[in-house]
């Protein structure tokens, strides 16, 4: 459906302001959506496999869920997601969630099904523009183009919360296990496509735990996650010492995959800080176990926003992302060069940003942003760059324009 | 006393007793239980718990079900003074939660009277309405505000009638009592520490009157009550 018709039917449904709930066997069914159109501009290298120097709206997204509290304690729930931005997403639309939520007591609950994974602040909800001041998230802990990776499992999670006491606030924890399935219209299959390796299917074990502490200061929250991963990857490939041979069955798979991050955030009158440190490190056997791939991303950022009135919200973040890349097995005997130098712009990305945004009413906003970035970050894997979409090379400073609007209800 | 001093004195008391309410219960927002939710008091804490989506149970166990008045000036006089955020921050909360799966959003009501309403025939109900709402068939809560270091608040003060000889002989003084407060915040027993004992008998009369804020113990309360001739 042409993107233009998807958004006016949806400015239209948040106008009337859309009943959000009906009643199925005396049970209210509660129904939400939302809808964002991106525009993006750039100066220079093409960003997150948009045509951006040209300037480009490949950048929507949509989402619906139902829910319903069947009893006190339990509750149902599934949402769908659909995007598409630049050469990611292509309108597949995917279950987003579904989950069947059962909480015991205030401490304990379990979550069954398909599940948002925590970790960080905004992890589970960085689809979710019309929740955050930015356009973007920092990109170096919340890349867009590699929503997939993280975003969600089919499992489940324990969860809960506990009073400390007046002196020393709140603790909730979230522990999850399950299976992360990664699209085949995500950054990482589509970066490889750039060696004639085409990814059919991807995904595997997840598991990890979320410990964030609501600390006796006022609205100070403190947080550490980790998450580790067992990956697998299968398709097809032209194996580079054997391009002769054409496309043959091609397989990789984790030795290492973990992420830890840590945060924090404090709000106090019309002003919120946020700050996250996310380090994440892949060791994948790649090429059929024949080379291998040890991946150390670093990424932080600090972040401001603060309320100027009801409809508008300014805010400014730094987002600072390294990584390093190196080779092992048959692809280093080849010379495959290995990239440890972080202060190299294929190694970093550094990225100043401002942004507004403003609430034309409940249901719709409006966001302007400036990026002001140093490096590409071009590596074995993706972060935001990608050779595709910049066959000419990368010049090293990119200045982005970020247009974006959303609906809700 | 004559008449106009009486009538002084009783202003007096029921302005502070008016005081105490208004600065319990917000001088524009009370909030209202069904009949079946046990307890008559909650804490600005645990009510933030509930309508943050944290608890969905009260310290005495009911189960409550949280509902919203759409926006207004009355919800954002509510968010701002019980949940301590305005009413834009609370929606962006709760889409937060329900667009990641992890909650459901409250019940919203369109008035006072339809929240009076849905909260008199549901059980668990808890919700808010103007100050000037007519709450029959509901139960009107008293909210305890936050105390930083923890001691219990007193939430009714009933002030002591001064015994009409002691006052025309001028005499005063300074009545030292303990009370066992309840966890509910009535008190349950008085002790005269020290102080003239008619004076004494007039002040244990008035504080078995005072409720204090509810806690999860007994608590004991050295209190002091001074009797003294206005000029």
């Amino acid at each position: 459906m042409p993107r233009w018709i998807l958004a006016v039917l949806w400015l239209c449904l948040a106008q009337v302001g859309i009943a959000q709930d009906f009643k199925v066997a005396n049970r209210t069914v509660q129904v939400h959506g939302f809808f964002s159109q991106g525009f993006v501009y750039t100066d220079r290298n093409n960003w997150l496999t948009m045509n951006t120097s040209q300037g480009s709206g490949a950048m929507t997204d949509t989402g619906l869920n139902m829910s319903s509290q069947l009893t006190d304690k339990f509750r149902v729930g599934a949402q769908v997601y659909d995007r598409n931005l630049g050469q990611l997403g292509q309108w597949h639309p995917s279950l987003d969630w579904a989950v069947a939520d059962y909480r015991l007591a205030d401490w304990i609950g379990i979550r069954a099904g398909k599940v948002k994974t925590t970790l960080g602040l905004y992890n589970d909800s960085q689809d979710l523009e019309f929740l955050h001041v930015f356009a973007l998230l920092p990109q170096g802990v919340y890349p867009a183009d590699l929503r997939d990776a993280t975003i969600a499992h089919a499992g489940g999670d324990v969860y809960g919360s506990v009073t400390l006491g007046r002196r020393w606030g709140d603790l909730a924890y979230t522990a999850y296990v399950g299976h992360r399935s990664d699209s085949i219209y995500s950054g990482y299959p589509y970066l490889l496509r750039q060696w004639s390796a085409y990814l059919t299917d991807m995904g595997g074990l997840q598991y990890g735990g979320d410990l964030r502490w609501n600390t006796p200061l006022r609205r100070f929250l403190v947080g550490v996650s980790r998450m580790n991963q067992d990956i697998s990857a299968q398709g097809t490939s032209v194996i580079p010492w054997d391009a002769s041979r054409g496309l043959q069955p091609y397989f990789e798979s984790s030795r290492q995959d973990w992420t830890h991050q840590f945060y924090a955030q404090y709000e106090i009158s019309r002003f919120s800080f946020d700050a996250e440190y996310r380090r994440y490190l892949r060791d994948q056997l790649i090429l059929n176990a024949s080379s291998a791939n040890i991946t150390d991303m670093r990424a932080w950022y600090v972040s401001g926003t603060c309320r100027i009135s009801k409809k508008l919200k300014l805010g400014s973040y730094y987002s600072h992302y390294t990584i390093t890349d190196v080779y092992g097995g048959k692809l280093s005997q080849l010379g495959e060069p290995n990239l440890t130098d972080t202060s190299q712009p294929r190694n970093h990305i550094y990225d100043k940003v401002i942004s507004a945004r403003l609430d034309l009413n409940r249901y719709w906003d409006l966001k302007i942003e400036g990026h002001f970035m140093d490096g590409y970050a071009k590596t074995g894997y993706p972060a935001g760059f990608y050779p595709q979409e910049n066959p000419t090379g990368f010049n090293r400073n990119t200045h982005a324009l970020v247009l974006r609007t959303g609906f809700h209800f | 006393m004559t008449k106009s001093m009486k009538a002084f004195q009783v202003l007096i008391i029921a302005g502070l007793q008016i005081v105490s309410l208004a600065r319990v219960a917000g001088s524009e927002v009370k909030v209202i239980a069904n009949s079946s939710v046990t307890t008559d008091f909650i804490s600005m804490a645990e009510l933030r718990r509930i309508y943050l989506l944290q608890t969905r149970k009260l310290k005495d166990g009911s189960v409550v079900e949280p509902v919203l008045q759409k926006r207004g000036s009355l919800h954002d006089a509510f968010s701002r003074q019980f949940l301590d955020r305005d009413s834009e921050e609370i929606r962006t909360y709760y889409h937060g939660v329900v667009f990641t799966g992890k909650g459901s959003m409250p019940r919203e009501v369109n008035s006072d009277e339809e929240m009076v309403s849905y909260v008199a025939h549901t059980r668990g109900a808890i919700g808010y309405v103007s100050g000037s709402a007519n709450t029959d068939g509901v139960k009107v809560l008293a909210v305890a505000p936050e105390s930083s270091r923890g001691e219990r608040i007193l939430l009714k003060r009933v002030e002591p009638e001064y015994p009409k000889e002691l006052q025309h002989r001028g005499i005063e003084g300074t009545v030292r009592l303990s009370l066992t407060v309840s966890a509910k915040g009535s008190v349950q027993s008085v002790q005269v520490i020290g102080g003239n004992p008619i004076l004494a008998e007039a002040a244990e009369k008035a504080v078995r009157e005072w409720i204090y804020s509810p806690s999860a113990t007994t608590s004991t309360i050295e209190v002091s009550i001074q009797f003294a001739v206005r000029p």
